[in-house]
């Protein structure tokens, strides 16, 4: 659930005017066709945002320069490849008033970012502003809990294409079509869904969209364009976590109530597309496809005995003592001469 | 209810199908017809498969419990259709099936467990094999869930041989742990492989309603699981694994815990609460490092390994100074493209954080290269030492290090996903110890004399011979001195230079190297046995790899040839002058062939494909012996053909070599005891068939027979029919076999010709199945297969038509008359229809004897088509398979076009009558088990478009098309098939052509075969000498087709159309 927060004045001030009822247009005009939409469109008087700065104003920010900064690389008129570095972009011009907004992306292109980090659930920037030292600017999301992590899982894992998008690695377009009815939202709509922090004399609670702010959600939008999956991981939801909690699910859900494997195996181009529907299948329902046809099974001991075994290393419990990487290797080796002992008798 | 056993007839008309679902496997029978819904075998809300029967009347050892399952099937209307299988069983059109739609039935099943599974499935299909059981006593047809799961079964096989699995821990919804022997399915080599299985999963296959939802991945994976599981344990509990953990504490040790669920029958890991979160999360992270493929999915971590510098190093055998080092150096590579390299002496030498190489972004390169050399050095300990230096490039190894690391770590490291470079010297044949045999004989050149016999009668050639030889030691191409073998016996090092190059020698290899070269000093043995070493055994027998044969003398000249015959250095010989007709190139070398393998003693295999003339090349062999024999008798050739070709041999062999006298031994009035003996020691050439090699073997075997030949060898294809070993029995020292169908792809009919050419070759027929067909036929096994070829090949010459030495030889158009028998049946119909027809013509006249005459000739040429035809024992639209054996014209039919599909060949078969038109279709259907397209002047516009589109694409499912010939007329462009038949005759040379225009014309690139069927002794015959008589009777026949026989007196038409008795079939 978005945070409750008062709402930054910045947003207030920037365009017409309208208190109340701007909430509401927010959530009707920005919001609304973002859940629904694969890509949302955006409101035609934000695109000349991005146009507008062209008229480079490097006399306005005057920082000391940074070499080998982060920069961001989206040029100026230029519209973002992503949908999901769309977004944070609008968010954070809807967040900061207009000239701060501008310098901020002025920072971001300049690569006034010394260090960028994502780690856990907070996304830091160093970042070189005029003054001597750097601030550190920080930008967080609001924490799914426990309770509604397991409720992303069983929903997404309840639709295949879901699933499969996310264990293939990719971020399914229509993704928010998940979260909204959870009441939960993936990517931030307005600005009051990120919290920026920033070390500069400029940030207050009540105004937390400085220059530096905006220079930072640049670089997270630009970055989060490359890997959406960063967005799990600053919600509190790690994606490798996601990733076996989806399979784990999918594994209990198609296997019943019968026990899961704790490692669900992926075969890229199998494991992860869904078999068509039986009923397109009727064309060639009583044929076995012509690749069977290429399949070998040669029946031979392994080039290297226990290849899995070695490459697996050293027992799980260091702790234990038993011999068990010892007693496997006998196993292997057992298991592999009756499978080719067997094969040879073959018959009955 | 107790299922009462189905009769073997109805057993072999009824399809067998699989499922797998709630770990069973579930087999259910399909029956012809259906005896209404057996609810008592089942216990359903759902409607009941009306066709459907648990499987009864199996082997003992199949045992199974009675269950059921639900499927969702094709129906029409709620009532099941059959399946495709079923529908050639029962001859059935399956054209309207579009209509079907899926609809929920239950199923009587036997449930099989996951032990037996692999076991049962392939009892199915060795029962289904036709090379080794007659039809009467297959089971039954087999469903693509049959073939399906046996496919996954074997994939499980491989897995288990190859150590493809990992324990695995479970968990259920209670949270209580499980290990099972997991199949892993994630590594490159798998993965393809189970890529293929699933991908041909047939719907049938995934029909099963139940918590897997249809879907190909999860049902398979659960059948692989738990068979893999199943094989495993039962190995583990044989080899009572349990008693090396049973006094251990699993309380006090998880990995015990993990063990008890894994070498006994139960699968529980015993385990407390809180114990478990941490085995479930270990076990986990320890698997998934078999996932773990590194931080960039563009880029991976290589190692390159390179020798010393060779510099100052002595150039013979050397063993490198341990201060001389290998090297290991880093490199990443593009994960899409191995040329993008970059090394690490360059990466360390990158400023920016991001570079682009050759298109490719490279983040943070010199982090990357870090933290996959860590990753790494976990499984090379070795390179941890190249982590404590700022900007490591390579660590440097010895040589024991350096064999030890392509030896087992190179291994490791790729599977992980790293790249290794190794020098190509490594693990090439060429750059390992081995044995190689020498074979001395004489040159073929002295053991003739100039007639080509053998000089005065001397030794005995053949696979028999004794031939000289002994073993050399050699690496690659070089062979060894004992000096030299010595050496580097000594040196005692796994890698060592021997003039300038690397090898591996592993120690064992060195061991077993004097062990069998003191063991095996030379001398002399049996070729075939000779052979068989050195192209067939494996390093089990000799302990190091046989890399080679070598030989001199006339065995080189065995051993020169490639299939196709073209690289031979044989003698060529030219066709004899008394011979009736001209060689092509290609034939005269089967020939010249043909004679070299006999004047050696080795029995011959002529393949080449159907049209390219196999007769006419054995005919100009026959002659060509008693050309050089001169006035010396040559002992008779009996040749052994199907009865259905019999006609064709005459005819040929009357009209290429006049010379030779023809003997038929066939038909109730054939020659026996004394007066047999007699008459074939004045004949060149005996024919007979398959059944009478059988039934008058011992009439036979007392002829000394020169040579014998298999005509259709492919008749012999199951070694333990009677026929078949009949034939082999029968003495003669030139054995020589023609077949069309390519003879290496069928295992038990290679062993069987093989066999009868070259007995003992191949060793006893269970060895060799063992040894190969198993391998090759379940596994497809490559290495097998390649050895298997390297030991036939000197004997079978095969040539296809589109092999460049023959295509240039080949006219665009070949025609042939196919010469058929009629059988008993159809001769005993032709009678007396000719019988009743003469009666009654002679007392009628005018319009009515007219009518009378051409309704008698309709029905003759429907008798010599197929007596179900004049019958009309068949409702075309529906079920019912005819009997071809009861034609002659259909069992050649049959015999040619299973010939051309196992070339890949398509055929358009014409025929006058519709009926008989949808007769060939559901009898092909059958009998091929492929669809057949037909097409006729009832079917539609769109529906013709289609067939024809079907044909044209050339898949190789639809490889027949059916004409009845009004319909076939003009406009159809047909150039996918290069065999067009006649199945009957117009008698008009122009109606004809236009037909077989279909096939040949512009767009046709390939040698168009044409067959025109002619059944011997009937008015077929007649009218087609007649034709070829170019008379004005003649003209009078191709102007207006069969209406001039109605005018000819009562006389001339008993003249025409009464039988002649030799041509007559005695048993098909």
């Amino acid at each position: 659930m978005a945070k409750k927060k008062t709402s930054s004045s910045s947003a207030k001030d920037k365009k017409q005017g309208g208190d109340s009822p701007r909430e509401d247009r927010v959530m009707n005009v920005v919001a609304k066709p973002t859940l629904s939409a694969h890509v949302p469109t955006a409101p035609k008087k934000v695109k000349p945002q991005y146009a507008s700065f062209r008229s480079s104003r490097k006399s306005l920010v005057n920082p000391r320069r940074v070499r080998g900064g982060v920069k961001f690389k989206l040029k100026a008129g230029e519209t973002p490849r992503s949908w999901v570095t769309q977004r944070l972009l609008r968010v954070a011009e809807q967040g900061a008033e207009a000239e701060i907004y501008k310098d901020g992306l002025e920072y971001a292109r300049l690569g006034q970012t010394k260090r960028l980090t994502i780690e856990e659930t907070l996304c830091e920037g160093v970042i070189q502003g005029r003054s001597d030292k750097p601030y550190t600017t920080t930008l967080e999301l609001s924490q799914f809990n426990a309770e509604s992590q397991e409720r992303v899982i069983s929903a997404m894992a309840d639709q295949v294409r879901y699933a499969a998008k996310l264990l293939s690695g990719e971020l399914p377009s229509n993704i928010e079509d998940v979260f909204a009815p959870l009441g939960l939202k993936l990517f931030p709509a307005e600005p009051q869904d990120i919290t920026p922090k920033c070390s500069c004399p400029d940030w207050s609670e009540e105004k937390p969209w400085c220059k530096h702010a905006v220079c930072l959600s640049a670089l997270l939008a630009e970055r989060m364009g490359d890997d959406p999956m960063i967005i799990f991981g600053l919600h509190g939801m790690p994606s490798q976590e996601l990733i076996d909690g989806l399979r784990q699910k999918r594994a209990v859900g198609v296997q019943g109530p019968g026990p899961a494997p704790v490692l669900l195996q992926h075969v890229p181009g199998v494991s992860d597309v869904p078999s068509a529907p039986l009923d397109d299948s009727l064309g060639s329902f009583w044929e076995v496809g012509d690749e069977l046809k290429e399949l070998d099974t040669p029946i031979e001991p392994p080039t290297l005995n226990c290849v899995l075994l070695r490459r697996l290393g050293s027992s799980p419990f260091p702790e234990g003592r038993f011999p068990l990487i010892g007693l496997m290797a006998t196993c292997y080796q057992l298991i592999g001469e009756h499978a080719i002992r067997e094969d040879e008798s073959g018959e009955e | 209810m107790i299922e009462t056993p189905l009769s073997a007839s109805d057993r072999s008309n009824q399809v067998i199908h699989a499922n797998w679902s709630g770990g069973h496997l579930h087999l259910w029978c399909e029956c012809p017809v259906s005896e209404g819904a057996d609810h008592e075998a089942v216990d359903s809300d759902l409607p009941v498969h009306s066709f459907a029967r648990r499987p009864g009347g199996l082997p003992d050892w199949i045992s199974g419990e009675r269950t059921q399952i639900n499927l969702r099937l094709p129906a029409i209307e709620g009532s099941p259709i059959p399946s495709a299988p079923m529908s050639r069983v029962i001859g059935r059109d399956d054209d309207n099936d579009q209509a079907a739609v899926l609809t929920e039935f239950t199923l009587p099943t036997l449930g099989i467990k996951p032990i037996d599974a692999g076991r049962v499935l392939e009892w199915f299909i060795e029962q289904n094999d036709d090379s080794q059981h007659d039809a009467d006593d297959q089971y039954g047809d087999l469903g693509a869930g049959i073939h399906y799961f046996v496919a996954a079964s074997r994939l499980a096989s491989h897995l288990l041989a190859g150590h493809r699995v990992v324990p695995m821990i479970l968990q259920d919804a209670q949270g209580e742990l499980s290990a099972s022997w997991w199949p892993w399915l994630s590594d490159s080599m798998t993965a393809a492989r189970v890529q293929k299985l699933v991908g041909s999963m047939p719907g049938v296959a995934r029909a099963v309603t139940d918590e897997h939802a249809h879907d190909a991945w999860s049902l398979t994976t659960d059948f692989l699981a738990a068979v893999t599981d199943a094989r495993a344990r039962s190995t583990m509990i044989r080899e009572e694994m349990f008693d090396t953990v049973e006094d251990a504490d699993p309380d006090a040790d998880p990995q015990v815990a993990w063990l008890l669920g894994l070498l006994d029958q139960t699968e529980e890991v015993p385990s407390v609460q809180g114990q478990r979160a941490d085995i479930v999360r270990k076990v986990r992270r320890w698997i998934s490092e078999l996932e773990d493929r590194g931080e960039s999915s563009v880029w991976r971590f290589g190692l390159r390994i390179a020798e010393p510098i060779a510099d100052g190093l002595p150039s013979d055998i050397s063993k490198p100074d341990d201060t001389v080092k290998w090297s290991l150096s880093f490199f990443l590579q593009s994960v899409d493209d191995e040329e993008i390299v970059l090394r690490a002496s360059d990466i360390w030498l990158i400023q920016r954080e991001r570079i682009v190489v050759s298109g490719l972004t490279l983040e943070n390169p010199q982090e990357l290269l870090m933290a996959e050399l860590g990753r790494a050095s976990r499984h090379y300990k070795k390179l941890e030492e190249a982590l404590d230096s700022s900007e490591p490039i390579e660590v440097l190894i010895d040589s024991q290090e350096a064999y030890h690391f392509l030896r087992e770590i190179k291994p490791i490291l790729e599977e992980q996903g790293f790249a290794i470079q190794s020098p190509p010297w490594w693990d090439s044949p060429s750059g390992r110890l081995g044995a190689r045999l020498k074979i001395e004989s004489d040159p073929a050149e002295g053991l003739f004399d100039e007639n080509g016999d053998p000089d005065g009668g001397g030794a005995q050639l053949g696979l028999n011979s004794l031939v000289g030889y002994h073993w050399e030691i050699a690496i690659g191409d070089t062979t060894l001195t004992l000096h030299e073998f010595e050496q580097l016996a000594q040196q005692n090092a796994p890698l060592v230079r021997i003039g300038g190059k690397w090898v591996e020698i592993r120690p064992e290899d060195v061991q077993n190297a004097i062990k069998f070269i003191s063991e095996n000093p030379g001398g002399e043995m049996e070729l075939g046995e000779a052979m068989q070493l050195a192209l067939a055994s494996d390093s089990s027998q000799t302990g190091l790899p046989v890399t080679g044969l070598e030989a001199t003398g006339w065995v080189a000249s065995l051993l020169g040839g490639d299939e196709s015959g073209a690289s031979l250095k044989l003698p060529e010989l030219d066709a004899p002058d008394n011979f009736n007709g001209t060689l092509r190139p290609y034939q005269a070398r089967g020939m010249s062939w043909m004679a070299f393998m006999e004047r050696f003693g080795f029995g011959a295999c002529l393949a080449d494909d159907m049209g390219l003339g196999k007769t006419i090349q054995l005919l100009a062999l026959l002659t060509h012996e008693r050309k050089v024999a001169g006035d010396e008798r040559v002992d008779p050739t009996l040749l052994v053909v199907p009865m259905s070709v019999i006609g064709n041999w005459m005819k040929e062999a009357k009209k290429f070599s006049p010379d030779l006298k023809v003997m038929v031994h066939h038909g109730v009035e054939r020659k026996t005891d004394d007066a047999f003996v007699e008459e074939v020691n004045r004949s060149d050439l005996v024919l007979t068939t398959y059944a009478l090699a059988h039934r008058d073997r011992e009439t036979i075997e007392r002829v000394k027979w020169g040579r014998i030949v298999l005509d259709e060898a492919q008749y012999i294809k199951n070694p333990a029919a009677k026929q078949s070993q009949a034939v082999r029995s029968i003495a003669a020292p030139k054995r020589v076999a023609l077949t069309g169908t390519p003879v290496e792809n069928r295992l038990s009919e290679l062993w069987s010709i093989m066999d009868f050419l070259n007995p003992g070759y191949l060793g006893a027929s269970g060895t060799f199945r063992k040894k190969f067909s198993l391998p090759i036929e379940r596994h497809r096994d490559q290495n097998k297969m390649a050895r298997l070829r390297s030991m036939v090949s000197p004997f079978i010459l095969r040539r296809v038509k589109t092999d460049p030495t023959v295509v240039s030889d080949l006219p665009s158009k070949i025609e042939s008359k196919e010469w058929c028998p009629l059988t008993p049946e159809q001769a005993k119909l032709y009678e007396s229809c000719v019988q009743r027809m003469l009666t009654d013509v002679d007392q009628s006249e005018g319009i009515h004897r007219r009518g009378l005459v051409l309704a008698a000739l309709i029905k003759l040429k429907q008798i010599c088509n197929h007596p179900a035809q004049m019958l009309k024992e068949t409702d075309p639209q529906f079920g019912k398979v005819i009997d071809p054996m009861r034609s002659g014209k259909c069992v050649r039919l049959l015999e040619q076009t299973s010939e051309l599909i196992a070339e890949g060949d398509q055929a358009l078969i014409f025929t006058q009558f519709r009926q008989m038109g949808h007769i060939l279709s559901n009898m092909l259907r059958h009998e091929l088990g492929k669809e057949v397209l037909f097409l006729h002047g009832g079917t539609s516009q769109g529906k013709r478009q289609k067939m024809i589109d079907e044909f044209q694409e050339a898949t190789g499912k639809t490889p027949i098309l059916i004409l009845s010939l009004k319909a076939g007329g003009v406009g159809l462009n047909l150039t996918a098939a290069t065999h067009v038949f006649h199945f009957d005759r117009w008698w008009n040379p122009a109606v004809e052509n236009q037909a077989t225009d279909r096939a040949y014309r512009i767009g046709q690139t390939r040698t168009v075969q044409v067959h025109k069927y002619i059944v011997r002794g009937t008015l077929e015959e007649r009218i087609d000498e007649m034709i070829e008589s170019k008379t004005e009777l003649a003209e009078n026949i191709i102007g207006h087709g069969e209406r001039w026989l109605t005018e000819l007196g009562t006389d001339k038409l008993r003249e025409l159309l009464t039988l002649r008795a030799d041509t007559i079939a005695d048993d098909m």
